[in-house]
């Protein structure tokens, strides 16, 4: 009797343990991802402030035309919002952020009328945003734990081609920042048209070079061109900018996410054994008792 | 007397290709051939898909880029590091780009006979969705551009 609730214990304890090696495994796999995924944020950073200097430059160059052709549409009707998470789940609140970030973004902008546009990466988005009951309009999966640029072209193609025919009028994208190994947020950009580069110069790339340049640079093909030529290409490097950083967020948040489980599983295993040791003990007791009790129980009838 | 050099680097979304000094940096732009030189003016230009050519001191090196853009800035402010030997900076931004040294011929011309393949079946399907196909055949013209300009450059 008692021993069955002992060999129940130790089934449970077998089964914690191997759940823990499990989590541990793939803890320690995100935690050697992160330090590469890092590295891919590092050696893509000259071209991405390359492509930011031209923008800025191109558009001090030409005020009237970066106008026209930068900065935010004041009344969008066609906006295409483009939601980046993951290929997998078990990692903690990654995926969940930027899929709820970007369903709040989704109310709000139909809440002023107009129409929307959804595109997703990573497996996981589509299936939250249909059983919410939004139109997915296209999605890529497949390439989140490892973007490369040839990902970040075809996704960048597809949400730009439709921006330069004039059938949407802006692009946004809901990504998750890697900010360091602790921090990662999710950040609402605007792609399409170009942000004005006011804001991009705060960000530090070098807005002394654009000072320092303006007025005297040559452009070959003319500004307008340029920048037209330009804007795809500069979708292209956001985008490859947004995958890689979310990778690294999302090897960042599973090892968080797995550690906290294989600590779980350590902490509840230990209870487990501590429940184990005392249905035994108590299984003892009573057999001990039993035997006692039995053996009193007869010592009358023999003495008498 | 030694040529003046400047800092120079092209650099892909993956990798920097090549940092350092040069005397000389080549390349092909939609208006022609250009060479930019130590004292460029400064300049922004688009990159056409060619060789580019960047003559170090010691050695010259040339790599395929599939289009980009080229930016040349003086270096007040943009070189900090060199502030006291004023010169220029040349970036070339390019999205796909390669050592020449590094191309593989039978690659290219196994990735150009499957585009090919693929566009021409592209046509003879009507059915297909429009958008896509067009999308795809534009992703394939592109495959083919560049498997055709590596096998060309392999070849000289």
């Amino acid at each position: 009797m008692a021993g069955g609730q002992e060999r129940e214990l130790r089934r449970r304890i077998k089964s914690v343990n191997a759940t823990k090696k499990i989590t541990k495994a793939m803890e320690l796999i995100a935690a050697s991802q992160i330090s590469k995924s890092q590295a891919r944020i590092h050696a893509n950073r000259p071209y991405r402030d390359g492509m930011v200097r031209l923008i800025v430059e191109a558009a001090s160059a030409n005020k009237s035309i970066a106008a026209k052709m930068l900065g935010t549409p004041e009344n969008p009707k066609v906006i295409t919002v483009v939601c980046m998470a993951g290929d997998r789940g078990l990692s903690g609140a990654y995926n969940s952020s930027a899929l709820r970030a970007t369903e709040r973004l989704l109310a709000e902008k139909k809440a002023t009328g107009a129409e929307i546009r959804l595109v997703t990466v990573g497996k996981k988005a589509p299936a939250y945003f249909r059983f919410r009951g939004f139109d997915v309009y296209q999605s890529f999966q497949g390439f989140s734990d490892k973007p490369v640029f040839e990902n970040a072209r075809e996704v960048a193609g597809a949400i730009a081609a439709p921006f330069t025919a004039g059938d949407v009028d802006q692009v946004i994208l809901v990504s998750t920042a890697y900010r360091s190994a602790a921090v990662q947020e999710v950040v609402v950009n605007q792609l399409l048209p170009l942000p004005a580069p006011e804001e991009d110069a705060m960000d530090g790339a070098a807005p002394q070079a654009a000072k320092a340049a303006e007025g005297y640079t040559d452009f070959e093909p003319d500004v307008e061109h340029l920048l037209a030529e330009l804007a795809p290409k500069a979708v292209e490097a956001e985008v490859f900018a947004a995958l890689l950083e979310g990778a690294a967020s999302f090897h960042a948040s599973q090892q968080r996410a797995m550690a906290a489980a294989t600590e779980n599983a350590e902490e509840l295993a230990r209870t487990l054994i501590r429940t184990m040791n005392r249905a035994r003990q108590d299984a003892i007791t009573t057999e001990i008792m039993e035997i006692v009790g039995g053996a009193e129980a007869l010592r009358p009838a023999k003495g008498a | 007397m030694a040529q003046a050099t400047f800092a120079a680097n092209l650099v892909c979304p993956e990798r920097a290709l090549f940092e350092g000094r040069a005397t000389a940096v080549s390349c092909r732009t939609s208006d022609g051939l250009i060479t930019v030189m130590a004292l460029h003016a400064e300049l922004v230009a688009d990159v056409v898909p060619g060789v580019v050519t960047i003559e170090g001191e010691q050695q010259t090196v040339s790599y395929v880029v599939h289009g980009g853009f080229l930016h040349v800035a003086t270096s007040v402010g943009a070189d900090a590091e060199n502030a006291d030997a004023p010169g220029t900076t040349v970036t070339i931004l390019a999205g796909v780009a390669e050592p020449v040294s590094e191309i593989d011929l039978p690659r290219a011309e196994a990735a150009k006979a499957a585009a090919e393949a693929e566009l021409a079946q592209l046509g003879s399907n009507p059915g297909d969705d429009e958008g896509s196909a067009a999308a795809r055949r534009t992703a394939l013209e592109g495959d083919l551009a560049r498997a055709e300009l590596r096998i060309a450059t392999a070849r000289v």
